[in-house]
């Protein structure tokens, strides 16, 4: 038998108008292309948990065109909520052929009713136990039409992700997972909901040998960590860095302010080869984020993000700030706050995104609860497009605003600064 | 030695530091470079990676380099050229 395993083209953004300034930014477009020319280590698992007698191939859309009539005896696909509806798309093509479709993800997990619609087997939570056994029903003749992780499984038995199933020459960024799991709870967020708040890592020998695959077919690679937190066990990740020293690669991670006080521990991130540091500000408004978690936690480091900023940069590590727009207590005003903070701080990749009720949040249930969801197709999804009513602004206001942002955040100006701002630290910095 | 076999012999020295500065800070094998290899789509060097070396360039040869100007180059032998050009011209 020969399974597909499917990852759908993703839409970058719908907006002509910021995907123009998302194509003529040269830091911009690096930083998006990280995102849209790589694939999740998701369908990888998926392939090592197949029995070694079944024939794999890997479709991944943003490459690859599908072929309906290749002879599949079964089809799998994983997508995000941005993805649900072209993986849809897919799903109805191949059963109208009569090949039967199997689905998993965030977003099969948060709706299995809807993508049941779709697809014959729905997967919801984890698929280390649970896809074996389909497998076997599946042989069997007798599969079930949900397969439901009962449990958070010990990531101590994930396999390694078949990485050799990538054609090595199209992808120079390697997505890779250490841990699930995440304490915060924000609001806006599916993740801890689907992975729970318990953080859980695989063992540093799995590790090891999942970097050294990597590095086998790879030397070079960039490795982007996909955990929600990849620095939360400072003993893991001290030993997890003197392993990517050894293998000298260079990667991107993301991590929380906290991490910003311990000046050793940023010094050994970037002697370990980290690039450019992922961190969720959300927000630089006190009303907006005190909306965010239940525990006001990021409330809190408020006062103290700017002092972060300049520590983590300082160490010649590029912040990527992530930044929501559209939260409750954000008006017109606040967006103009923003650029300043973004541009006085010197930060390497502002990210600014609209709030995106993603299904399965809190916020999600809020938003229906209100009356305020927008009855949009998924692909709309993109966090550059708005798909609820915000509070204090209309949406099309908001719409603009995020271009507005982006426009003038990655002006030549504001770019030639942060060019100028870097350079004086890598000079200071000397690392010859 | 005459003065323009010094200055082939300065220059082949300028494009072996310049390929090991690209190799430390890029964490890559310096074999793996050489003058026909893309920078950033071969070599995976993205800005950030650009602005250290860059950095580290005009901070030991003591000159200026315009970010802007480098936009434009795509291959290791065209950065090398660049940079020796800038260093001559002092």
């Amino acid at each position: 038998m020969k399974i597909g395993l499917i990852s759908p083209a993703g839409v970058t953004t719908g907006d002509e108008n910021l995907g123009h300034i998302f194509n003529e930014n040269r830091d911009l477009k690096n930083y998006i292309q990280s995102f849209t020319r790589a694939i999740s280590s998701g369908l990888l698992v998926i392939a090592s948990l197949t029995p070694k007698d079944i024939e794999i191939t890997l479709i991944d859309e943003n490459f690859d065109n599908i072929d309906y009539d290749e002879d599949f005896g079964l089809i799998g696909i994983s997508a995000m909520t941005h993805q649900a509806t072209r993986a849809y798309e897919i799903a109805d093509e191949f059963r109208r052929r009569g090949i039967q479709v199997a689905i998993g993800g965030i977003h099969a997990t948060v709706l299995p009713d809807e993508a049941k619609k779709h697809c014959d087997f729905v997967f919801i939570g984890e698929a280390e136990e649970t896809w074996p056994v389909f497998i076997q029903d599946f042989i069997n003749g007798n599969p079930l039409e949900f397969y439901k992780s009962e449990r958070l499984i010990d990531m101590s038995l994930t396999p390694i992700p078949s990485y050799g199933l990538l054609q090595k020459e199209r992808y120079k960024v390697i997505w890779m997972q250490t841990s699930r799991g995440c304490p915060h709870d924000c609001e806006f967020c599916g993740s801890s909901r689907v992975y729970g708040y318990k953080y859980r890592h695989k063992t540093i020998h799995q590790v090891i040998d999942e970097l050294n695959a990597i590095h086998a077919i790879w030397p070079d690679a960039r490795i982007n960590f996909a955990d929600d937190n990849l620095l939360v066990d400072r003993s893991f990740s001290k030993e997890l860095f003197r392993e990517l020293k050894k293998l000298n690669f260079r990667w991107f991670a993301q991590s929380d302010i906290s991490i910003a006080n311990d000046e050793e521990f940023l010094k050994t991130l970037k002697d370990a080869g980290c690039t450019t540091l992922f961190i969720g500000f959300e927000s630089i408004s006190e009303s907006s984020l005190s909306t965010i978690n239940k525990n006001k936690w990021k409330l809190r480091q408020l006062a103290d993000y700017s002092k972060a900023i300049e520590q983590v940069q300082s160490k010649g590590i590029g912040v990527v700030g992530a930044f929501i727009i559209g939260l409750d207590g954000d008006t017109k005003d606040t967006f103009n706050i923003l650029i300043d903070f973004i541009i006085n701080n010197h930060i390497y990749t502002p990210q600014i995104t609209i709030l995106t009720p993603l299904p399965g949040t809190r916020l999600f249930e809020r938003l229906e609860k209100e009356g305020r969801l927008m009855n949009i197709p998924w692909s709309h999804y993109t966090f550059t497009e708005v798909s609820y009513v915000p509070k204090n602004i209309s949406p099309v206001e908001l719409k603009n605003s995020l271009y507005e942002i982006y426009e003038k955040v990655y002006s030549k100006e504001v770019r030639n600064i942060v060019s100028r701002h870097f350079k004086k630290i890598f000079k200071e910095i000397n690392l010859n | 030695m005459n003065n323009s076999n010094m200055i082939i012999a300065e220059n082949n020295n300028l494009r072996k530091n310049i390929i090991k500065t690209l190799a430390v800070i890029a964490r890559i094998n310096e074999k793996e470079i050489s003058d026909t290899v893309l920078i950033k789509e071969e070599l995976g060097i993205d800005s950030i990676m650009s602005l250290e070396i860059i950095a580290n360039i005009e901070k030991h040869y003591q000159i200026q380099i315009n970010e802007q100007d480098t936009l434009t180059i795509a291959t290791v032998g065209e950065f090398i050229d660049y940079v020796v050009n800038i260093i001559n011209k002092k």
